[in-house]
């Protein structure tokens, strides 16, 4: 953990030097203490706060959607023969494409409204979340659900007290996989299509030509990005591996 | 009539005969996978009667684990009939628990979760979950690993968990597949001699299956001796020894060598089939058909 701190501050002081002492032009390359300042400025002009709670709002929601979507039909595709003949190509083709591709359509099945990126967020999500989910019900140990069906479990409930807590490990890979998918959606959508969020601070940053708010703009989605893993998912996933008694190695 | 004191054969004789819980009639079943067609179970008619431990005992692969499965209604005969009660099985039931020879612990849930997880498709009320999970972890001596994480456990504290979630519904009839088969020789001791206790003193009807002679013995009222391919009953014994039985225990032994005999008969009959030309009997042990003083038959 230290060692790690240590590692991550040489490099933002190689990434200062660089800016300072290389052959090119500070603006070409600005060096982390005015990214700092850069970002200290976006806050205090207060368009900062309303555009990250507005990314974030939208991820919230697209990303909320993609898994009500995909772990449902996740698990149906892996328990069942049918619905995996039906749907399962389909989704395996189209979670291939990238998900950015589907703005055109959604712009104009929706408008320029909140609605497209929402649209754009779900798709590029909910595929990902839902192969995960359905690999995670193939690798079941068959055995638990025999016992559960000796044990009184029937129908629904065999899928909530069975499928659903035994896939969990898969489901939490799945969902991880699925939040970077609605991440990157999120912000290439926000780029082209302008309504604020942080992909538009980023757009903002170009038409001004002011390289150092572009790379304080993307340290923020990166720093949310960390945070997320870290504060989110890490916790969930160390409580799910001690939980099944699985190394984290 | 050597091995086996005949003196619970006398008594049994004089009291009325217990009612027959489950039964077997002309039950078969096959597996075809692509040309091949594989019958696990032909055949086979048996009535085991209420509080009553039955063994089956057999080769590996002989269809053992088919009809304990049968009878636990995961699987559907091709031909005749399980009765439970007199009532064809049609599924799983709250009557009867099975116990496979992996633990099947559900390993998301806790120790006391596993327990209580039966009851809780019952609908029980969670008060009334929790004092039977105890009451029930404090009969397979866990009441101290309650919220253990069942990977926390060892092999044999597994058994016993999958043994207390399987009692959980207080089902009439308890079925067995190789239980113990994966556990060290001491833990199983230990285990043997829970098992009869429990068994003692909840009157349950028990069907265990195993490979283990030895284990048989000990526990079986009778036990049930299968042939391979197809797989059907050959035999059944009963079991006359007094309880509690040890695998030590000179008696057991006596009858477990005669069983033996047996098994290793029909063993090297398979093998000879399979094998054909290439199979030679070894020296000294060679086959002989069945038959000879192995208790009283019935
Ligand atoms: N689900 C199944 N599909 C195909 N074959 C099976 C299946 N279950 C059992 N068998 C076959 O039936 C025979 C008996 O198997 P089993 O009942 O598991 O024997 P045992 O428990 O005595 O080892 C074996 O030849 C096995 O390969
Ligand atoms: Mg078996």
């Amino acid at each position: 953990m230290l060692r790690r701190a240590a590692w991550c501050g040489l490099l933002v002081a190689l990434w200062e030097a660089a800016s300072r002492l290389g052959p090119w032009p500070p603006w070409i390359l600005p060096g982390p203490s005015q990214v700092a300042i850069s970002l200290y400025e976006l806050a205090r002009e207060g368009s900062l706060a309303g555009n990250v709670a507005r990314s974030i709002g939208r991820l919230g929601a697209g990303y909320g959607l993609a898994l009500l979507i995909g772990v449902p039909l996740g698990l149906l595709i892996g328990r069942s023969r049918l619905a995996e003949e039906v749907v399962g190509t389909p989704v395996l083709g189209l979670q291939s494409l990238p998900s950015i591709c589907w703005l055109p359509v959604a712009m104009l099945w929706f408008g320029l409204s909140e609605g497209a990126i929402l649209f754009v967020v779900v798709m590029g999500s909910a595929l990902s979340v839902a192969l995960a989910s359905q690999a995670g019900v193939r690798s079941l140990n068959p055995l638990w659900i025999r016992a559960a069906r000796t044990l009184g479990a029937r129908g629904v409930g065999l899928y909530t007290s069975v499928l659903l807590p035994a896939s969990l490990p898969s489901l939490l890979s799945g969902a991880k996989l699925g939040w970077t998918f609605a991440w990157r959606s999120l912000m290439a959508a926000e780029l082209l299509y302008v309504s604020g969020g942080l992909g538009q601070l980023l757009h903002a940053g170009r038409e001004l030509n002011d390289v150092a708010r572009v790379f304080a703009v993307m340290t923020l989605i990166l720093a949310i990005g960390l945070a997320t893993e870290k504060l989110a998912f890490a916790p969930l996933e160390r409580r799910i591996h001690a939980r099944f008694g699985m190394d984290r190695e | 009539m050597s091995a086996i004191p005949s003196t619970a054969a006398r008594q049994s004789a004089l009291e009325v005969p217990a009612p027959v819980i489950l039964s077997l009639q002309g039950v078969g079943r096959a597996f075809s996978n692509g040309r091949d067609r594989n019958v696990a179970v032909e055949d086979v008619s048996l009535d085991i009667q209420q509080g009553e431990f039955l063994c089956v005992i057999g080769p590996s692969g002989c269809g053992k684990s088919t009809l304990l499965n049968l009878m636990a209604g995961l699987e559907r005969p091709d031909r005749g009939q399980v009765l439970v009660r007199g009532e064809p099985v049609r599924g799983p039931g709250p009557d009867r628990a099975v116990m496979f020879q992996e633990h099947a612990l559900f390993p998301w849930r806790t120790v006391a979760g596993n327990v209580s997880y039966p009851l809780e498709q019952l609908g029980w009320k969670r008060e009334r979950i929790a004092q039977r999970v105890e009451e029930l972890l404090r009969l397979v001596h866990l009441a101290r690993f309650a919220k253990s994480n069942v990977h926390e456990l060892s092999g044999g504290m597994r058994q016993r968990v999958a043994l207390a979630r399987a009692l959980a519904g207080d089902p009439d009839i308890l079925l067995m597949d190789e239980p113990f088969a994966a556990l060290d020789a001491q833990t199983r001791e230990v285990l043997l001699m829970e098992l009869q206790r429990l068994w003692q003193s909840s009157g349950k009807t028990v069907v265990f299956v195993t490979h283990n002679v030895r284990e048989a013995v000990v526990l079986g009222t009778k036990v049930a001796l299968m042939a391979t391919r197809p797989g059907r009953i050959q035999r059944v014994l009963q079991v006359d020894l007094p309880r509690p039985r040890s695998v030590e225990d000179r008696d057991v032994t006596l009858v477990a060598a005669s069983m033996n005999q047996h098994l290793k008969a029909e063993i090297e009959r398979v093998l000879r089939e399979e094998l054909g030309d290439d199979y030679r009997a070894p020296e000294g042990r060679l086959v002989r058909p069945a038959g000879g003083p192995l208790g009283s038959g019935i």
